[in-house]
């Protein structure tokens, strides 16, 4: 309905010529525009990707963090409560066999009652006194 | 309504992107009708779906864009278009041109809003009168008549500057 017929001679002259008239170059480069583009779009996250990247975190730090089953703590800062029972009950025995005060009455009653094979016995089990003379042993314990 | 790729964009870019900075240029120096520009593809892309016309789209976003920043603007009380933007040339000045380019500039900054407006969109954006009526919201009949209104004051204006260059 509204054509160049509705518009006179002149005006559509005019029209050509003005039309003659190019616009400056598009001075914004397309491989900005593309780029943009790409991020302003990469940028739009659905729910369920948000929640399987908080989910592979969450499971990525209780493998770190996770407790030594050895008893080695990596993350705390003193011994718990079960640790410490444990240490007692594991060195308990050791302590009361290499404590001098304990063993000596024992040795003593041993060669009393079974004479100097006693000592040759416990020597044969126990290495962690130094081997004496036979005479000297006996002469200690005489003296006490 | 079908999803937007890339190279769709590009083609787009490639056809549009030149009359789109030259009607965003009306109303913003150069650097932000390019912003502008650039904001109107990238909101293409992010909508996913294709327009029905998709350069009446482009042009719609763009004018609105442009408008609400003048406003803005024209809030914070700065200086108006026509003394911002006098400086960015809006056509390529070439020996075989029958008008000066910024003869031609000068004479449409100095019309009305509107008229530049439709005269840009009607010439280098070439759209019809329909697709006009469409980006300003306003009737086929009325941008019809004030389309002639700028054609008569444009060729007023020009036999009145060759006057006074005879003249001189």
């Amino acid at each position: 309905m509204y054509n160049k017929e509705n518009l006179t001679g002149a005006e559509q002259e005019l029209e050509s010529v003005l039309g003659q008239l190019k616009p400056i170059a598009n001075t914004l480069n397309r491989d900005v525009l593309m780029f943009n583009a790409g991020r302003a779009t990469a940028g739009k996250r659905r729910p369920w990707q948000m929640l399987s990247g908080v989910l592979i975190v969450l499971l990525l730090c209780s493998v770190w963090v996770r407790p030594d089953l050895n008893g080695a703590r990596s993350l705390s800062s003193g011994p718990g409560p079960g640790e410490f029972q444990m240490t007692q009950t594991l060195y308990q025995p050791v302590q009361a066999e290499s404590s001098g005060s304990l063993t000596y009455p024992m040795l003593r009653q041993n060669i009393v009652k079974y004479g100097l094979d006693a000592l040759r016995f416990q020597q044969g089990m126990s290495h962690s006194e130094p081997l004496k003379n036979r005479k000297q042993l006996l002469e200690s314990m005489l003296s006490s | 309504m079908a999803a937007i790729s890339q190279k769709q964009l590009a083609e787009w870019y490639e056809a549009y992107g030149t009359e789109l900075m030259l009607y965003a240029r009306q109303w913003n120096p150069d650097q932000q009708a390019e912003d502008i520009v650039q904001d109107a593809f990238i909101k293409l892309l992010k909508q996913g779906r294709c327009p029905e016309n998709v350069r009446a789209w482009l042009f719609r976003v763009v004018r609105n864009a442009s408008i609400s920043i003048v406003r803005r603007l024209q809030q914070g009380r700065r200086a108006g278009r026509k003394f911002l933007h006098r400086d960015v040339m809006w056509f390529e000045s070439r020996p075989e041109n029958l008008i000066d380019a910024r003869l031609a500039q000068d004479i449409l900054q100095t019309l009305p809003s509107h008229l530049c407006e439709i005269v840009l969109l009607r010439i280098w954006g070439q759209m019809s009168l329909k697709e006009i009526a469409q980006v300003m919201s306003k009737s086929i009949p009325w941008i019809h008549n004030e389309y002639k209104t700028a054609l008569e004051m444009i060729r007023k204006k020009l036999e009145h500057s060759s006057c006074t260059t005879k003249r001189t």
